[in-house]
Order: C-alpha cells, then structure tokens, then sequence
C-alpha cells in the first residue's frame, strides 16, 4: 500500500473558510452551478447542505459524486490531508481543488494542509456574514477565532450585503480591512462571486503571512498613501492601478475626476472598481492608498506612474 | 435454585455510608443477596444452600472499580507498541520503568532490537517527549538497525520517526516527500498533518484483522489489571460502529472477560460520530457484557496533551489560540437535540472557555425546558475558573475528571505555557467537593494509564511527577477519593442503582486488595497491591506476570 501517490502533475488547492452561517456553501452551490470553467474537485464537511441536481449526477463512486460539467464532490469523513491526496487522485483528475473548510477552522492551516506533492495551496477565500461580523469578532467564544479567520485571508468575501444598510457595511468593510489589510475585498448576496475572480485569487502576500505566526501578521504590511496634486484623468489612473496590482495587493482611495467630480478607485479581486462618491467625502485633491508587503512598495516609480495621470491643467498651481 | 456463595474478608469497604463496613457478602447468580458479616447473613443462610469461600479472609474488598472514561480501541494500537515512557506505565506482565533521558531512550531501543529475534518484524515505539527524551531523528535509529522497521510514535500521537527501513516497508516514497508539508524526510519525522504520509498504512498494520483480536486481549488484560469491572468507552465508534462493535463483541463478550463496557457514542461532528436517531436504535444490540444506554459524548474546545483546550483570558502565555472541535452554535444546536431526547449528555471540556460553553448551553437549556437528574457530565476539567465550579454546582451538573493532567502536566504548564497559578490548580476536584458537586475519576486510557488507586491518590495528595504538591486547597479527602473510583463513577454512568457500592440487589463485582485503603497512609495509596477483581460473583486473579 503506497500512503500517497500522484499523477506527477499540480493541482492548485483554494481553501473556502468563514464562520458557520457566513454563506460558503452558498459560495460552493454557486461555484458548482457554473457550466464551463476548469473540473472541480470539491471537498465539503457535509453533503447534506450542498444542492446537487440529481438530473446532473453522472456517477456515484463511494464517497465521490461525479457531475454533468466534469466536477467532482467529495466528503470529509476523518482526515482531510488524506481526502485531499485521494481526491487529486481520483479518476476525475480535477483541474483545481476547492475545499470547504470547517466553521471553526483557521483556513490558513487547511490550506496548509495543501502543501503536499502534486498540490498547490492558492491564498486562502473567506467569506464573511457583512450583517454579523462585527458581533461575532466580539463574541466571548469566537471571536478570537473569527479574527484569525479573516486575517490571513487572500480574497474575502463580503456577503450578505442586501441584508445591511450602508453603515453596517461600512462597519463591516473597516472591520475586515483592520484585520486583513493584504486582503482583496468583493461585496456579494447569496455567495454570488465570479468563479474567475475566486480561482484566480492567489494573493502572495495572504499566502506569505500564511506562513507566519499569527502575531507577526502585522508587522509584515506597509501602507503608502500616494496625494492627488489636483484632478485626474480616470481612464489612465485605471490603467495605471490595474498594472500595479500584482505586485500591491490592495489599492483603495478617494480622487477627483473631471469637474472635480469624486469617485472612489479600489481594487476588487483581480479588477479595478471606480464608481462615483459623495463629493463632501473629501476636501481635498484626495489619493490612494497602497498596502503591500513590507518591502514590497516601490514609492518612486508609484509615484512616478501616478503623477502621470494628473489632469496637465491642474496639477501645478 | 443456584447455591448461595459467602465470601469472607478481612475488611469490605462497601461504599455505602448506611454500612460502610463489613465483612461478609452473599452472592448469588452474580447479584448480591446480603452484605454484613456471617451473623447477620444467617437467615439467608439458613433458607438456602450455601457455601463459606474464604480465598479472601486475608484481603479488604471494595466495589469493582470504574473507570467511566477511557478507549478501548485505541487501546488496541497502543499496545502493540514498546513503552519507552517518561513515566512508570505498568502493563499485563511488565511495568514499565521511566527511561529520562536521550541515552537511555536510545539505549533501550537498541535492547528492544536485540531482544526480538525475527529481524523482519517491525518494532513501535510509543512515549518519546522532547522534555525527556530531546531529539531522535531517522539517523539515531538508523544506526541501531539498517533493516529493521523501527516506527517511534510521540506520547502525544502527533508525530512519528520512522527509521529508513521502515520508510521502505511502509512504501513511503522519500523523493516525493522533499517539500511535503509537516514533514522532514531527512530526519524520518512525520508530524501533525504530515503524518497522514504514514500513520494509514501502521494503522493498516496494527489494526488489520489478523491482529485486531489479539489486541484487544490484552486491552482486556490492562483493564483488568487496574481493577475494574465496569469501563465506559466515552465515544465508542473511533473505526467505525459496526466494524469496532463486532470486534468487542468477538473480544469481550465471553466467559474469560471479568468486566462490561459501557458503550457512550460520540454525536456527529466533522463527518464522523453518529446521529440521534442512530444513537437511540443502538441499544438493540446490546449484549451482556457490551452495552448502550441513553448517554452521548459532544466535544467542545481540543486536547489538553496538544495545549489546545480553549483558554479565557489571559490565555496562554505563549500568545496561541486553543480550538474549537465544534462550533459553540452547532454544540447547541447537538446537546438541544439531545436534551430534548432526555439523553445524558457527556461534554468533552478542558479549558475554562470550553467549560465555559458548556455552562451557557446547559443554562439556556434549563432556562427552555427544566430536567432534574439530567446528569449532563463535564469530562476532562482540566483548566477551570473557581467561579465556574458554583454555577456547575447551580446548573446541577457533575465532573468526569482526569487528574492525571495535574500528575504529568502541572509541572511542565507551570514553567511554560499556563503558569504557576492556573496549572497548579488544574483538576480542582477540592472546590467541586466545597461546592457539592459530585465527581468521578477517569484515565482516558491511552491518555493516562488504567489505573484507578493511581488517580484516586493523585486526587488526595495532588502529588505530580515532579514530587510537588501542587495546590494542597484542591486536594480531596481519601473518601471522595474512593468514591470517585467506584460509586460516584457509576453515578457517572447512570449505573448506581446496579455497580459502584457493596449492597444486596446490586451486581457481585468487587475489587480485591492485599490492604485496606483506609488504613494505609494516604501517600501510599497508588502502591496497595491488587489481588484480581470478583466480576459477577467470579474471581479473577490477576495473572502473574
């Protein structure tokens, strides 16, 4: 009996943690439904919660259900390493693992768990309850616990945001940012998140202080908060942020567009988000705010692919 | 109609304060008829045919002893295990003297190899800790055999070094291994998740079917050694229901086992475990010896061993999170269903904040639907808060104790990871006394040795390993001691209305002592020989090894 064996190929592993009720398998049931997209391997704690269509069941193998669109279901009984190998393993031969991790999980030591041949651990999903993150990260049994969740995430999903109004989720997002400022951060209802944005998610700097204890988090972040001089020419901004995500994890801030009209540019999973904002926000030119790993931010050149965007007419007085 | 037998001793510690001494019983069809002394038995004697056995004129008797926690099954790997400990383990025909240091841990692995004959054979070995024992990696025990399997399996069971052949026997392919997570191919070692790269095939191997059967003897042998005549196997099911309760039942349903397992199933957690309506059908299968009832096993926060029972501030000093074996909302959600079922729930605690949710869960369920004699157990109490043990008192629920923590553990959680106040007062069976709360004992067996005087002195004297006595205030007296070990342990169970004390009606099961525990100093108490046990009215000598 051989414990392990592979098929000499890697299979990236992407971790779904969160708190009981936060909505990961919401975020699974959507993940399964899409039509095309790489063949998933999934391992859930329990098959009772996930909606299978029986109509797209194309075999039973034990433990593993196979479906219609080449995905396959897997349930943890017992060790999880062990489900993990066997599942890389499987007839299936799934093209990406995505794992749902227990409520009370750290989904950092699960995606640890990944570190083995012939797997690959992706930054850790999270996804959080906007409505009740802020008293559960209180709460006298979890809330230690809740925080750990998040703070070493790569991608967390916000969710649950048609059931708070805007300053819950305003609570929530500082919340989360405090927490995880490595994180990249997308709002959803029902666990709707682009399968793309969720299996592409491999933020390196989650999955470098996923290495680390859990105190020095951290002591592993800068931030730089670059100023607008004067208004800016938003499709070039764009342009400039979206070069830089990379290698800076998260880019958020406030800036003025033509007419000195307000918009807010954050980086949202592998994408740029500018959207119009309250005008009274800022009294200023406004400017973004980088946060990489410490080391990482080469102020020079952001400043120099930054002040390129600045409007001509503006930016000097 | 079966002849009466009277057996005769010098002293019967019956454990019941209506006729707390005595020195004759009657017994018959393995149930009590009579205890008091051969005057006051006349008139049974009298009516019926009757024999004197007097084996025990010279021994004290009291109940069988009942250890209403520990696992078998688990039980069954360990044993096929050679104990290199830094403890003194004592098993069927050996006792296992502590070996403390590096050299003599290498020592006696060497004597091991040399001993065994057949050089193919794989060798186990259980009980390293780096606090004793330092560093044994693949090389150390490469240079003690080159061909033969040498597998050395850490006290804790969450790390193994494997020596090169026995990587080769157990297929474990090194050059995939280079990178592998928790695992260090260099230097054989296997640890927490990285062991899942070995321990299925040495679990394949110990457990397989050949093997199984004779495991379990000499588990068998272990519990009978300590005394007992009743265990409860507090989450019966670790390899699965059926497959474990076919192997006691090959094991343990026969003539030639002087005890009866109480079978407690763990509720669903994590895939594993079973449900309500599972747990409810299970006592059609009961048999003589093997037995359900209404009691269930949940879990709060992990394992004390691992420090990761979960700590209220200040929490440990090392700064690291305990965890959580389920989350505090399905732990409700699990001991509402049960509570509502009028099962008797047992609930895995041993830091104050897992004990703590227990308190909050048991509280809302009083506050929702009351029960009396709900028996709802904390088991483990390891780290606990004094203002705890009142609002236990107040819920109405009792402790399943494991005061071997306080024995082993004290000493080290003092200096590193508790500190001196918390880890001294561990186990603090002195206020649960203070406080009314009925206690029992339990090993966990493999987690501390099967050994019920050993725990019940641990309980008096709160002497660990160390020699240090550590916080005289939560000592018990050798009564509470003694009670925990037999009737309090049945209460545990929801057996003493049939075990735990020497009264008529009750089962014929006593433990036989070459001296009387009440009159040897209570420092002593761990070291009172055992003759056998009396199970059902049978003797059972122990064997001499």
């Amino acid at each position: 009996m051989t414990p392990l064996a592979w098929l000499g190929r890697t299979v990236p592993v992407t971790v779904i943690g969160g708190y009981l009720g936060s909505g990961k398998t919401s975020t699974l049931n959507h993940l399964l439904a899409v039509k095309s997209g790489p063949r998933l391997g999934v391992l859930v704690n329990d098959f009772g919660s996930i909606s299978i269509d029986e109509k797209l069941i194309v075999s039973r193998d034990g433990d593993v259900v196979t479906l219609a669109n080449g995905c396959a279901c897997c349930s943890v009984a017992g060790d999880l390493g062990e489900a993990l190998d066997k599942l890389a393993r499987a007839k299936s031969s799934p093209e990406h693992i995505v794992v749902e991790a227990s409520g009370v999980a750290d989904p950092a030591r699960i995606a640890a768990l990944a570190r083995s041949p012939g797997l690959e651990p992706r930054a850790p999903v999270v996804v959080v309850d906007a409505e009740t993150i802020v008293a559960r990260t209180g709460d006298k049994f979890v809330g230690r616990l809740v925080g750990r969740q998040i703070a070493k995430a790569g991608l967390i999903v916000l969710n649950k945001v048609d059931l708070v109004d805007r300053e819950q989720l305003e609570a929530a997002r500082a919340l989360v940012m405090a927490k995880a400022p490595q994180a990249r951060i997308v709002e959803a209802c029902y666990g709707r998140i682009e399968a793309t944005i969720l299996l592409a998610e491999d933020n390196a700097a989650a999955k470098a202080i996923c290495d680390q204890p859990d105190d020095d988090a951290n002591r592993m972040f800068e931030s730089y908060l670059w100023k607008a001089q004067g208004q800016v020419d938003l499709p070039a901004l764009t342009e400039a942020v979206r070069r830089l995500l990379p290698e800076v994890p998260r880019i958020k801030g406030l800036v003025r567009g033509a007419d000195a009209r307000v918009f807010e540019v954050q980086s949202v999973g592998e994408r740029i988000a500018v959207a119009p904002f309250d005008a009274a926000a800022i009294d200023d030119d406004g400017g973004l705010v980088f946060i990489g790993l410490t080391g990482s931010l080469d102020r020079p050149r952001l400043d120099r692919l930054l002040n390129a965007c600045l409007k001509k007419q503006t930016s000097t007085t | 109609m079966t002849e009466i037998t009277v057996f005769v001793a010098r002293k019967i510690r019956t454990m019941e304060p209506s006729l707390p001494e005595a020195t004759a019983v009657a017994v018959r069809d393995g149930a009590i008829v009579e205890v008091g002394s051969l005057e006051t038995l006349k008139p049974w004697l009298d009516a019926y045919p009757h024999r004197i056995d007097r084996t025990f004129e010279n021994h004290v008797l009291t109940p069988g002893f009942i250890d209403p926690h520990l696992h078998p099954s688990l039980a069954a790997f360990l044993l096929q295990c050679e104990f290199i400990t830094a403890m003194e383990w004592q098993l069927p025909h050996k006792t296992i003297a502590p070996v403390r240091t590096r050299d003599g841990f290498l020592t006696r692995v060497k004597e091991l190899h040399e001993s065994e004959r057949d050089t193919d054979l794989p060798i186990f070995i259980w009980g390293w800790h780096r606090n004793w024992h330092g560093e044994i990696w693949r090389a150390d025990l490469d240079a003690i055999s080159a061909t033969r399997p040498l597998i050395v399996i850490h006290r804790s069971f969450h790390e193994t070094v494997a020596n090169s052949a026995a990587l080769k026997y157990f297929e474990v392919d090194e050059a995939k291994m280079k990178g592998a997570h928790q695992v260090d191919i260099e230097r054989g070692h296997f640890y927490e998740a990285g062991n899942r790269n070995i321990r299925p095939a040495l679990t394949h191997y110990l457990l397989s079917d050949q093997r199984v059967g004779a495991a379990l003897k000499m588990t068998r042998e272990v519990i009978h050694l300590g005394g007992h005549t009743t265990v409860g196997d507090m989450s019966f099911g670790i390899f699965g229901v059926d497959r474990e309760f076919a192997a006691y039942k090959m094991s343990f349903e026969n003539d030639e086992t002087p005890f009866r397992v109480e079978l407690i199933p763990s509720m669903t957690f994590a895939g594993l475990g079973s449900t309500l309506e599972e747990v409810v059908k299970y006592p059609k299968l009961n048999t003589h010896r093997l037995r359900f009832g209404k009691h269930v096993k949940l879990f709060t926060d992990g394992a004390f061993f691992s420090q990761l029972m979960q700590l209220g501030d200040p929490g440990y000093i090392d700064g690291h999170d305990g965890e959580w074996l389920m989350a505090p909302e399905q732990f409700e959600e699990s001991a509402r269903a049960l509570w509502s079922a009028g099962m008797n729930i047992h609930v895995h605690c041993t830091g104050d904040m897992g004990l703590e949710l227990a308190l909050d869960t048991l509280e809302k369920l009083q506050w929702e639907r009351p029960r009396f004699n709900h028996r709802f157990t904390i088991e483990h109490f390891g780290i606990s808060k004094p203002a705890q043990v009142r609002r236990i008192a107040n819920l109405g629920a009792i402790v399943s104790a494991n005061p071997y923590y306080l024995y082993e553990l004290s000493d080290i959680y003092s200096r590193d990871n508790v500190g001196f106040e918390r880890a001294s007062q561990m186990v603090r069976l002195g206020s649960l006394s203070r406080n009314g709360v009925t206690f029992a004992l339990h090993s966990d067996y493999t987690m501390a040795p099967a050994r019920p005087l050993q725990h019940a002195w641990v309980a008096a004297n709160r002497i660990n390993a160390a020699g240090d006595v550590m916080c005289a205030n939560e000592r018990t007296t050798l009564d509470e001691a003694m009670r925990a070990i037999t009737i309090n342990a049945a209460y545990v169970l929801g057996l003493e209305h049939e075990i735990g004390s020497i009264s008529q009606g009750k089962k014929a099961d006593f433990a036989v002592l070459e001296a009387d525990p009440y009159e040897t100093p209570i420092e002593k108490l761990r070291d009172i020989p055992i003759w056998g046990t009396v199970f059902e009215g049978k003797p059972f000598p122990l064997r001499r090894g």
